[in-house]
C-alpha cells in the first residue's frame, strides 16, 4: 500500500540532485544585475558632477525599493503560511487603513503647523511609533478575542479595513466638509503607505 | 448634490440579529428584517446630517463605522456562546404556538 512517507525519499533525492541554493545563487546574481542596469542605465560618466547628483537621485530610491520588496516578500510569505492560503496579502488585515488613519489622526490632532506634520521624517518617526504601538494593542486583542483562530482574525481584519477607512474618510468630512482632496492626497504620498499596500 | 454609493454590511448584520432574537426561520423573519433595515438605515441617515449639521456626513460612512463594529462585536459574540446565541426551534415554537 502506497502511504504517504513513500513520497519523502523521492523528494529527498530530487532535491539532492538539484540543489536549492544554485536558484538562490541565481535570483541573487539576477537581482544585483537588475539593481546596477537601474543605477547605471544612460549615465553621462564624463561629467562627475551630473553623475553624483544623477547617482543621488537613484541610490536612495533603489535602496528603498530593496527594502520595500523584500519587507513585503517576508511579510506576505509569513501572512501565507499562516493562513495556508496563497492568495491572501497583508493589506486584507487592514494595516493600511490602520496607517492612512493614523496619519489623518495626527494631522487633525497636532494641527498642520506641528512639527510632527511639517518635517517629513518626524512625521515618518511619530507614525512608526504609533503605528507599532496602536497595531500590536488592536490585533493582540483580536487574536485574544478569537482565541487565536486564524480564519475569525482574517474576517474581523476585513471588516476593520473598512471601519478604519470609514473613519478617516469621517474625519477629513468633518474637519473640512468642502475640502477633502488636500489631505487625502497628502496621506496617500507618504512614505510608509508604499510598504503597506 | 447627493451622491450615492453603496452602503456596506446591512445584508450581513440586520438579518443575524433578527436571527438572533426570532430564531432561524425565513417565512418569520423576513418583515422584521425589513422593517430594522430600514430603522437601521434611517438612524445611520439622521446621525449623518446631525453631525456637522449644516452640512451632511454620506450616508455610508456612518454605516460602515456603526456596521463594522456591530458586526466584529456579533461575530465575537458568536464565537463565545455558539449555538446558544440563536433562539432555539423549541423556543421558536413556542413563540408561535
Amino acid at each position: 500500500m502506497r502511504t504517504p512517507c513513500s513520497i519523502v525519499p523521492d523528494e529527498r533525492a530530487l532535491m539532492r540532485r538539484r540543489p536549492l541554493w544554485r536558484k538562490t545563487c541565481v535570483l541573487v546574481l539576477l537581482t544585483a544585475a537588475v539593481c546596477g542596469v537601474y543605477v547605471l542605465y544612460g549615465l553621462d560618466f564624463s561629467r562627475e558632477r551630473v553623475l553624483r547628483y544623477s547617482l543621488s537621485l537613484r541610490i536612495p530610491k533603489l535602496f528603498a525599493m530593496l527594502i520595500v520588496a523584500f519587507s513585503i516578500g517576508t511579510g506576505s510569505l509569513i501572512f501565507q503560511s499562516v493562513i495556508r492560503n496563497r492568495i491572501v496579502t497583508p493589506c486584507l488585515l487592514g494595516m493600511d487603513a490602520l496607517y492612512t488613519l493614523i496619519h489623518t489622526m495626527v494631522y487633525v490632532l497636532l494641527g498642520p503647523a506641528s512639527l510632527f506634520v511639517r518635517n517629513t521624517n518626524m512625521a515618518f518617526l511619530l507614525d512608526l511609533a504609533l503605528m507599532g504601538v496602536v497595531a500590536t494593542l488592536v490585533y493582540g486583542k483580536m487574536f485574544e478575542a478569537t482565541h487565536y483562530h486564524v480564519f475569525y482574525v482574517l474576517l474581523i481584519g476585513t471588516v476593520l479595513t473598512s471601519l478604519f477607512g470609514s473613519i478617516q474618510t469621517t474625519v477629513i468630512r468633518v474637519m473640512d466638509p468642502n475640502e477633502e482632496d488636500r489631505t487625502t492626497l497628502m496621506v496617500r504620498r507618504s512614505p510608509l503607505s508604499w510598504f503597506l499596500s | 448634490m447627493v451622491v450615492v454609493g453603496s452602503i456596506s454590511y446591512i445584508g450581513l448584520i440586520i438579518p443575524n440579529i433578527v436571527t438572533m432574537y426570532k430564531g432561524d426561520r425565513l417565512r418569520g423573519t423576513l418583515t422584521d428584517t425589513a422593517l430594522l433595515g430600514a430603522v437601521y438605515v434611517l438612524v445611520c441617515d439622521m446621525i449623518g446630517r446631525v453631525v456637522i449639521f449644516p452640512y451632511e456626513l454620506p450616508i455610508n460612512l456612518i454605516c460602515g463605522i456603526l456596521g463594522s463594529i456591530v458586526f466584529v462585536v456579533l461575530l465575537i459574540y458568536r464565537l463565545k456562546h455558539g449555538r446558544r446565541s440563536v433562539k432555539s426551534l423549541k423556543q421558536q415554537k413556542g413563540v408561535i404556538g
